[in-house]
């Protein structure tokens, strides 16, 4: 039930972003709404671990933590320097 | 195919001792058809050179069947009750295996529940500071909240929920890492802000300090 609960929060969290990544004004507010999305989303993954007890989604969560992180690094990198290397 | 077989029944602990009698008998009878099947087949393809594969291993299948079957009778149906009665029991061994296919049952307690409430409404107000807030950097501050409150409900109620070594494991390397690199990205995507010029929101009086000491870089452009 709880569960449920927290499901529904976090997806109605995911929405509000979505919106945020639609109109945002500035790219800055873009790469903060896809930074917030993939940490949603990994949490997401976490608690439907926790409602279907499946453990081989923690490492879905872990992966798209990990992708979210560099594509985050690798945009702002490219926004300030031009370059990501 | 009959040596994988025979490999099986001799590899297996729990054998019927009454479908094999002496195992050395079963590998010595089995070791002579496979060198007559190997003959046979190397007759045959003597014979007929430009067969294919497929026809190769028929023939080797079929030689092996004859041959089992004039050598020794009693043997051979030792040797196949065995293969038999070793296969049904593999199948058995994996239906036991098989038997965690279903997903577990977590039982969460009410602390562990109040733990990912408290989680997933911090995530949640995260999410409407995020909508809400009127800049950028007003945003980025409310996107700090999710990782550092709500994470962290999120991920101690799933450690403590399942009670079991790997998942806790994995679900504190999840912590730790969103611990290493929220603030790193946060941090990049300030100072990306910052330095290519994004706009305050300038009715609440805000001051760029680091421009006020004079230290600051440039003055910025105003792009986008």
């Amino acid at each position: 039930m709880i569960i449920n609960i927290a499901l529904i929060c976090l997806a109605v969290a995911t929405v509000l972003t979505i919106i945020r990544l639609a109109l945002g004004p500035n790219w800055g507010d873009r790469i903060t709404a896809y930074d917030f999305l993939s940490v949603n989303f990994a949490l997401l993954i976490v608690v439907f671990t926790i409602k279907t007890g499946f453990v081989a989604f923690l490492d879905i969560a872990l992966l798209v933590s990990i992708l979210g992180f560099l594509s985050t690094i690798a945009l702002t990198r490219h926004l300030l320097n031009g370059k990501v290397l | 195919m009959m040596l994988l077989l025979s490999w099986g029944v001799a590899q297996h602990p729990n054998l019927s001792e009454d479908a094999l009698a002496s195992p050395e008998a079963a590998s010595h009878e089995t070791v002579e058809s496979l060198s007559t099947s190997l003959a046979t087949d190397a007759a045959a393809e003597a014979s007929a050179p430009e067969t294919s594969s497929e026809t190769s291993s028929e023939t080797l299948a079929a030689g092996d069947v004859e041959t089992d079957g004039a050598e020794n009778t009693a043997n051979d149906t030792l040797t196949r009750h065995g293969a038999v009665s070793a296969s049904e029991h593999n199948e058995a061994s994996s239906e036991q295996h098989g038997e965690r296919v279903g997903p577990p049952v977590v039982n969460t307690n009410l602390a562990e529940e109040l733990l990912i409430l408290f989680g997933s409404f911090f995530v949640l107000a995260a999410a409407i500071g995020m909508l809400r807030f009127p800049d950028f950097y007003t945003r980025l501050h409310a996107s700090t909240k999710l990782v550092t409150l709500g994470g962290i409900g999120i991920l101690i109620g799933a450690a403590f929920g399942f009670n079991d070594v790997q998942v806790s494991l994995r679900v504190i390397l999840i912590i730790i890492f969103f611990f290493l690199t929220a603030p790193l990205s946060g941090y990049m995507i300030g100072r990306a802000g910052y330095l290519r010029g994004l706009p305050f929101y300038k009715e609440w009086g805000s001051i760029d300090e680091w421009q006020a000491l004079g230290s600051g870089s440039a003055e910025p452009e105003a792009t986008d």
